[in-house]
Parts: C-alpha cells; sequence; structure tokens
C-alpha cells in the first residue's frame, strides 16, 4: 500500500488526465465547423501499480486519436471524383445548350425558311425576286452552320481554358501534399500537431480526388503516396511530379503530359475528366453530326440542281460549294460562288424551259426526305436530335451529380437512424430497410423494359 | 393531345412520381416511405406496360420518359448503396461471415466496415 504522498501524486496524475480530456472536448467543440476536422478522442489507460498486492497508479493519458467513419469516408472518397465529373460536365454542356439555340430560331428555323424559298421558286419559277431569295436563304443557312460551328468551338475552347486551370490546382495540391509528407514524418517522432497535420493532409487529398482519378497510399511514416490514371506518380513522399498542359495542334487544345508520358486519355474522372469528356468527346460528337447534317444537305441538294437546268436553259450547276467530305462540312457550307453572283443560275428547272418548276420543287420536298439516321429522320429532326442530345447529357450529368452527394448524405442518415441503438436493434433495422428496398426493386426490371419499348415506339 | 397519348403521359408522370417519392424515401433512410410506395409502384408497373405511343408522340412524350429512367436510376443506385451499407453494417457486427467450399469467407470486408460502426 503506498502513502500519503502517493495517495497525493496519483490523484494530481489523474486529475490532470481529466483536465487533458476537457481540453480536447473544447477544443472538438471549437472546430465543429473546420472543414476536414476530425473528432479527437482521448484514450486513458491505467497505471500499472509499482509494488505488489497495489490496486494502481491511478489513470494517464495514454493517446488522443482522430475518429474517422470509415465506411462513410470511404464512400465520399468514392462518390466524390465521378460528383465532380459529373458537375464539371453539366457545367460545361450549359454553355453548349445556350450555343445550340432554342428550337425553331436555330439551324431548324434556317432549314426551313431555305426550302421555303424553294418553295415560293416553286410557285413562281420566273421569278428574280424568288430566285435572289433562295440565295439569300442558302447564304443564311451556310453562315448559321458556321455561327454553330464557331460556338460550339467557343465551348470547347472555354473547357480547354478549365482544363488548363484545373490542372494548375492539381499541381499546387500535389506540392501540398508533398510538403505536408515532410511535416508529418518530422512530427511522427514528436507526435506535436500530427493530428492537425493529418487532417490537412486528408482535406488536400479529398480536393485532389474531386480534381482527378487519384490512387493514395498510406505511407509507414504517416505521409501518403498519391497516383492518378494509369499508376502515374503525382506524389511520392516528399516528391511532387506536376502535369504538364501542352497547347497542341490543330486546334491548339492542351495535351496532358506526366513525365512525358501523353496522360490526358488516362484521365476519366473527377472535374479534370470531366471537362477533358466534354471538350474531346461530348464537343467534337455534337460537331460531327453537324457536320453529318451538312453534307447530307450539300450533297443531295447538289444532286439535284446539277440534274436540272437555270434559267437561262442551261445545265445546272451544284448550288452548294461541292464539298469532299463530311469532315468539316458544317464549317465550309456556302452557296457556290457562281450562282450567288448570278440568280439567273439557280436551277429551278428538269427541263430546258424557264417555266418549269419540277427542281425547285424536288429541292423543297427535300425536307420532309427522311435523309438522316440511317433513314429514320429528316434534316431537322436529325439537328432536333443534337439539341435533344445536348440536353440529355446535361441533365443526366447534373442528376448524376446530385445522386452521387445524395447517397454520400443517405449512408450518413442511415448510420444515424441505427446508431446509438443495441445491435440486435441495428441489425432488424437494416433488415427492414433491405426488405422494403427488395419489395420496391422487383418492379424496376419491368418498369425498365415498358420505358425500353416507350422509348422504341417514339423512335427513340 | 390524344387520349392515349394522354393516358400514356399520366402513366409515366404517375411512375416519375412514386420512384421520385421512393428515391427520397431511400436517401433518407424512411422506412414508411419505402413501404407505402411499394403498393403504388404494384399498380403503376402494370398501367405503364398498358401503355402505347406512335412515333408522332415523340415531342410530348420523351420529356416524361427521361424523367422517369433517371427517377428509376436514381432510385436503383440509392437502393444499392442501401445494401452496400448493410453489408458493411452486417460485417461490422460479424453477421456477414459465411464460409464457401473451400472454407474461405464468402464475402469480403467492405472498406472501412469494422471502423464504420457509430
Amino acid at each position: 500500500m503506498g502513502d500519503l504522498f502517493t495517495s497525493l501524486q496519483m490523484a494530481t496524475r489523474s486529475m490532470a488526465a481529466q483536465q487533458f480530456a476537457l481540453e480536447t472536448t473544447g477544443h472538438n467543440i471549437a472546430n465543429v465547423n473546420t472543414e476536414g476536422y476530425s473528432r479527437r478522442v482521448t484514450e486513458f489507460a491505467a497505471v500499472p501499480p509499482t509494488i505488489r498486492w497495489d490496486a494502481g497508479d491511478g489513470v494517464e493519458v495514454k493517446d488522443i486519436r482522430s475518429i474517422r467513419d470509415g465506411f462513410i469516408e470511404q464512400r465520399l472518397w468514392r462518390e466524390l471524383p465521378d460528383q465532380q465529373k459529373q458537375a464539371a460536365i453539366a457545367d460545361s454542356l450549359r454553355l453548349v445548350e445556350v450555343a445550340l439555340g432554342d428550337p425553331g430560331s436555330s439551324i431548324d428555323g434556317k432549314l426551313t425558311e431555305f426550302f421555303d424559298s424553294f418553295a415560293t421558286l416553286a410557285d413562281d419559277p420566273t421569278s428574280a425576286t424568288a430566285r435572289q431569295q433562295v440565295i439569300s436563304q442558302g447564304q443564311s443557312l451556310g453562315t448559321g452552320f458556321g455561327e454553330m460551328v464557331n460556338r460550339l468551338r467557343v465551348a470547347q475552347s472555354d473547357a480547354d481554358t478549365r482544363v488548363r486551370d484545373t490542372v494548375d490546382q492539381i499541381n499546387a495540391l500535389a506540392s501540398q501534399i508533398a510538403h505536408l509528407n515532410r511535416s508529418i514524418a518530422n512530427a511522427g517522432a514528436t507526435g506535436i500537431g500530427l493530428d492537425a497535420l493529418k487532417d490537412e493532409q486528408g482535406e488536400a487529398v479529398k480536393t485532389l480526388a474531386g480534381l482527378i482519378n487519384v490512387q493514395a497510399m498510406q505511407r509507414e511514416d504517416g505521409g501518403v503516396d498519391v497516383t492518378f490514371g494509369s499508376g502515374r506518380a503525382l506524389v511520392i513522399g516528399e516528391t511532387d511530379f506536376q502535369i504538364t498542359a501542352t497547347q497542341t495542334p490543330p486546334l491548339g487544345l492542351a495535351t496532358l503530359t506526366a513525365n512525358g508520358f501523353n496522360v490526358t486519355s488516362e484521365i476519366t474522372s473527377g472535374a479534370l475528366g470531366g471537362l477533358l469528356q466534354v471538350r474531346d468527346t461530348a464537343i467534337p460528337g455534337y460537331l460531327s453530326r453537324l457536320d453529318d447534317i451538312a453534307y447530307t444537305l450539300s450533297t443531295q441538294v447538289n444532286s439535284l440542281t446539277t440534274a436540272g437546268y437555270d434559267f437561262t436553259g442551261a445545265a445546272g450547276l451544284a448550288f452548294f460549294t461541292p464539298l469532299g467530305s463530311a469532315t468539316g462540312a458544317a464549317g465550309a457550307l456556302a452557296v457556290n460562288a457562281t450562282v450567288a453572283a448570278d440568280p439567273s443560275k439557280v436551277v429551278a428547272a428538269s427541263v430546258a424551259s424557264a417555266g418549269d418548276n419540277a427542281m425547285a420543287r424536288q429541292v423543297s420536298n427535300l425536307r420532309d426526305s427522311k435523309l438522316m439516321l440511317g433513314g429514320t429522320a429528316t434534316l431537322t429532326d436529325a439537328w432536333g436530335r443534337i439539341v435533344y442530345q445536348a440536353g440529355l447529357d446535361s441533365q443526366t450529368a447534373q442528376n448524376d451529380a446530385s445522386l452521387r452527394g445524395e447517397i454520400v448524405r443517405q449512408v450518413q442518415a442511415l448510420r444515424d437512424s441505427v446508431s446509438g441503438v443495441s445491435l440486435d436493434e441495428e441489425a432488424a433495422n437494416m433488415i427492414k430497410f433491405q426488405r422494403a428496398y427488395e419489395a420496391n426493386a422487383k418492379y424496376f426490371i419491368t418498369v425498365n423494359t415498358a420505358l425500353d419499348t416507350l422509348f422504341s415506339l417514339v423512335g427513340q | 393531345m390524344s387520349t392515349t397519348l394522354q393516358e400514356t403521359c399520366v402513366s409515366v408522370q404517375s411512375i416519375t412520381d412514386v420512384l421520385t417519392r421512393l428515391g427520397d424515401a431511400l436517401a433518407n433512410g424512411d422506412l414508411d416511405g419505402m413501404l407505402s410506395a411499394e403498393p403504388l409502384l404494384a399498380d403503376l408497373t402494370h398501367a405503364l406496360q398498358r401503355a402505347a405511343a406512335t412515333p408522332a408522340d415523340r415531342a410530348a412524350l420523351l420529356p416524361h420518359l427521361t424523367a422517369a429512367r433517371l427517377a428509376l436510376l436514381r432510385a436503383s443506385a440509392l437502393g444499392q448503396s442501401l445494401a452496400q451499407f448493410k453489408h458493411a453494417s452486417d460485417y461490422a457486427q460479424g453477421l456477414a461471415q459465411q464460409y464457401d467450399r473451400a472454407g474461405k469467407t464468402s464475402q469480403r470486408e467492405p472498406s472501412g466496415a469494422l471502423r464504420a460502426r457509430g
């Protein structure tokens, strides 16, 4: 049994430990709104007795550790890169939607006006005004396609600018993490300030994961190694490896390299992955479909006008400047300069007679011909599909971004609803949740099939 | 709008509404909401199977169909997340260990599951 002095010493040590715990609680309360802060818990340990038959020497603080909710954190890590990717896609596609314009007042409106002008010419094939009107509408259509290409290129260029900005942010975060790795390794020996550094590290890696698809591996010294894409090094210990954005012809868009390797196609998620998808896949896809419309229009109209006759009875010329291929057709669509300079060269007749209107009628009828998408859509329908696809892509990205955030909140809500109850109750509650979901989910396949059928019935 | 088209639009809109409510219930851990969605979903699924449409209905119907598909994807994704959470919860309680013929555990530990207990 210890003496009075030992008892007092034990009491003092225990009071100091409790005081420390109170300070930790105060620290937790003070940081309740600090982003990335992890709640500290003071761990006590009994001080073993120094002599046999003694009750022990009270309590002392053994460790302060951060409590991280592993499952939710993992879920956050999994959802965040795709959430940020979809948010970036939605953001960039909003510009594209604006560029495509409103139904009836964009390419579809100009196509209608163009075919209307040939219908007017068919009504009065000798009218010089009608011929001039055909040329004007053809030029307006060509300008409309050209402006649309420019607007989509501006949206693509905007995405490229954001790609470069995001690369700068990634490089800055990589430097910060490398610096933190050094600080954590140094602090590891003493433990002083380690939790704060770890919080900062966690926050930096989380922000990075929102920007690019990274894999983070914990090091034994407490630091973290970060790779991206197909295992490319971004941070190894105290060294960071920067990503370089290099302007590349023909469009001057940035190609991303790391250690001399082109890594652009390896970046598939995070905000950077989303921006690259918009820049390199979505917008080029819309441009390609726009080219198809312009090319089909040009070749179909030209095949008719070259088979007809102009106002003087001469063999007809191509109405549009002939295009070599669909690539770049939308940007190059223009009325044949010879025709534009002389309205009498506009073809309305299928025979060498000034009063014949058969060819003008045939050109006008192209508006209702299903020339696009394997004979399933008119030129205007095909334009509508581009607008619909861009809207759908944008809406899907917005929904996906919000869904991924919702999943993280859902896991937290589920955790709150089952924590604090007994293990048996928790298991029972979870079974109820699962059964309730399964009862609904058994209809999902049928609903999906029915929707597929309706989509196919309306020709989507 | 023809009667058939109107009925189809209503049918698709109704299924979107119930799937959205189910998604909300899944997102908030609302058991009653999940349970109350089931009989509605059963009735509306049958109605949806009988729905008809033609290519002429495309413009009117497409926004409704797209909204329904998105609501279905949302409910499905939140349901899968719920199943994964249950698995993590089971594992944390030692309820998930089952052994296959080779004597190995047939279900892998979900990442962070053991630390997931609140």
